[in-house]
């Protein structure tokens, strides 16, 4: 069974902050005579989320705070964190070097990634691929894709 | 009810829609098969064709999707021994035994064949129970509603996770992301940072494609080459006998029953129910010497209970907008998206789609049927595709997925976002239904508790005043409380191993 109590305490604290941010912030908004207010229904929620992030962090910590957790996979993680930051960058990129250009370079990074090795083929589910969905949103859904410098 | 009926089965009956949901059926049973696509990811990746077609239509495609998921996960659990959905988790204690004594093709056939029973009894008791359930439902008051909300939040939250608290958090954190934006009563901006983007909140779609699917791609790149040498056996003699038939038949009838009411119970599912039915199953089959080993009841038993739970399921989420399970909780954001909020309404204003969903039920079993069997022979050919290679096309197939809701980069940044977050909750058990189904009924929650105070003159007792919604709310302490007795129960058991191993 996973352990996950150090990450599992610090996720309490983490929740016991955000409660307090979000009652900070609702603090200013407008209060109402009748029914609830604006500020009051994430207000309630803010209560809930502090009692629950207290729970997690006494629990936690109530048999002495955990000396070490599961071995960390980082190398696995590590792919996680380039994969994400890829996607970020794709979509920030996507509405200036457009859908049909940078989607093959994407997909074949992406494959890659995921540890597949024949590289002809990958270009060739890359391309296809791209032209495919590129074919099917802007002719059938007619939902124009991004096309960059291209249009 | 019968001209009703008449009239779903007309509109089913139409070229487009049919086509539709032989494709949703046939895409439902490949995504079931492969291990790590779930019915809910299948029903996400459609959702920008979805919201493009009629309700009825696209509605009758995500039920074919759903069921034929159902069924599309046994096929990894009795050739591979890997469940292509939590639901098919009990078909692999007998399913792969007979793969072994080279059977399966036969346990494929079981397995189709009590899919169709458990389809067909969950259709019937969804067309007499629902309309019943939804005639109570009109009788509903705004207190009602918003303690309907709390009990479907706590249910999911205690039933998705085997921590109570972990669930309510990621539920509370679903009620907050809907909190963004305008509020909706007022009409000032509401957590926005002064955003303009953020001032509409967050969509719907984004935010399921994120928790569901995006997610799942952030999650198999950690270990990405864990199937790719799998050996698949051949599959032949797919259809049993009669007199085999006649052995599973009682297995799965009870399996179907079951499945049913578990389906109904909102927050449980598939993964549930087929624990239940083989255990039972267990109990009073006739082969009961054999489970374990590789009895057709076996296979018979989850597969009808997990099959049965998709008719089940519906139940709640078209009568009381509760979804009975996480993929229901994802068919329910699709409702939303056509436009169709279900609840006790949607019987009364658009029981055209009410009536095409129980049509399209019916026929959805008998295309899982025939598509079942004339395909099985192939079906090792779709484990064998690479996913290394299907991972990439999802997530792109995403990013266009949300890009297609607005046209805008932002909504595949919030989908992007939230599969972030989804990543972490997955990754230290968090679980993320309760999240979407947090996002989905905030509002709900809101409106209606703000017009059960307006109506009371701020007297909040009203909700412990009106018998329905009093009732929800004992529902949803006794559901806490049964989820934090079966925890500790757990825990002392494991303690007690620990210390007699010790």
């Amino acid at each position: 069974m996973k352990d996950t109590r150090r990450v599992d305490f610090w996720t309490g604290i983490g929740l016991i902050a955000l409660s307090v941010a979000v009652w900070a912030m609702t603090a200013g908004l407008m209060k109402v005579d009748r029914g609830i207010g604006p500020g009051d229904y994430p207000r309630v929620i803010a209560v809930l989320i502090f009692i629950l992030g207290a729970i997690m962090s006494v629990t936690n910590c109530i048999h002495g705070y955990p000396e070490a957790g599961d071995k960390f996979n980082w190398k696995g993680f590590l792919r996680t964190v380039i994969l994400a930051a890829m996607a970020f960058v794709y979509v920030l990129i996507l509405p200036y070097a457009g859908f049909p250009v940078l989607t093959p370079f994407f997909l074949f990074g992406t494959i890659k990634l995921f540890g597949y090795k024949k590289n002809l083929t990958a270009i060739i589910v890359s391309v296809v691929t791209t032209i495919g969905l590129f074919l099917l949103f802007n002719v059938v859904f007619q939902i124009f894709l991004p096309l960059g410098f291209l249009g | 009810m019968f001209e009703s009926l008449l009239h779903g089965f007309s509109i089913v009956f139409q070229p487009v829609s049919f086509a539709l949901m032989v494709f949703g059926v046939a895409v439902g049973v490949v995504i079931g098969a492969l291990p790590g696509l779930t019915a809910s990811m299948g029903i996400i990746l459609l959702l920008p064709l979805v919201y493009r077609l009629p309700a009825s239509t696209a509605l009758v495609m995500l039920c074919g999707l759903f069921c034929g998921g159902m069924y599309g996960g046994s096929i990894s659990a009795i050739l591979l021994k890997t469940p292509g959905t939590p639901s098919a988790s009990a078909t692999v204690l007998d399913g792969y035994p007979l793969c072994e004594q080279g059977k399966a093709g036969k346990a494929l056939g079981v397995s189709i064949i009590s899919s169709f029973i458990g389809g067909i009894i969950s259709t019937i008791c969804l067309i007499l129970i629902a309309p019943q359930l939804a005639k109570v439902a009109t009788k509903f008051q705004a207190a009602d509603y918003f303690s309907l909300s709390i009990f479907g939040l706590t249910i999911m939250a205690s039933a998705s996770g085997k921590n109570i608290a972990k669930g309510l958090i990621s539920g509370c954190i679903g009620l907050l992301a809907s909190c963004i934006g305008i509020d909706t009563i007022v009409g000032v901006n509401r957590l926005t940072f002064n955003n303009i983007n953020l001032a509409g909140g967050f969509s719907l779609l984004p935010v399921l494609i994120g928790v569901f699917a995006i997610s799942e791609v952030f999650t198999q790149v950690e270990n990405p080459s864990v199937r790719e040498k799998s050996q698949v056996q051949e599959v032949k003699n797919i259809l049993p006998s009669w007199l085999e038939i006649k052995g599973f038949l009682p297995s799965a009838i009870v399996g179907s029953i079951l499945g049913v009411f578990i389906g109904i119970i909102p927050g449980t599912g598939g993964a549930i129910a087929c624990f239940l039915a083989y255990n039972i199953c267990h109990k009073f089959a006739k082969d009961r010497d054999q489970f374990g080993k590789g009895a057709l009841s076996g296979v018979a038993a989850p597969e009808s209970a997990n099959n049965a739970t998709t008719g089940g399921a519906l139940i709640p989420m078209m009568c009381l907008g509760v979804p009975g399970d996480v993929v229901t909780s994802v068919m329910l954001g699709a409702l939303i998206l056509i436009g169709v909020r279900p609840g006790p309404l949607l019987f009364t204003e658009s029981s055209d789609i009410v009536y095409s969903i129980f049509a399209g039920m019916f026929v959805i079993q008998f295309l899982m049927l025939g598509f079942g069997i004339l395909c099985a022979k192939y079906s090792p050919y779709v484990l064998k595709v690479p996913y290394t290679l299907m991972m990439p096309i999802i997530i792109v197939l995403c990013v266009v997925g949300s890009f297609s809701l607005n046209n805008t980069t932002y909504d595949v940044l919030v989908a992007l976002g939230f599969g972030v977050i989804g990543y972490f909750m997955k990754k230290f058990d968090y679980p993320g239904a309760p999240l979407v189904l947090g996002v989905i009924l905030g509002p709900m929650a809101e409106q209606n508790l703000n017009r059960a105070l307006l109506k009371s003159n701020n007297d909040w007792s009203i909700l412990f005043k009106q018998p329905i919604s009093l009732a929800f709310l004992i529902l949803s302490v006794v559901s806490i409380a049964v989820s934090i007795y079966s925890a500790a129960k757990k825990k002392k058991a494991a303690a007690m191993k620990a210390g007699g191993k010790a």
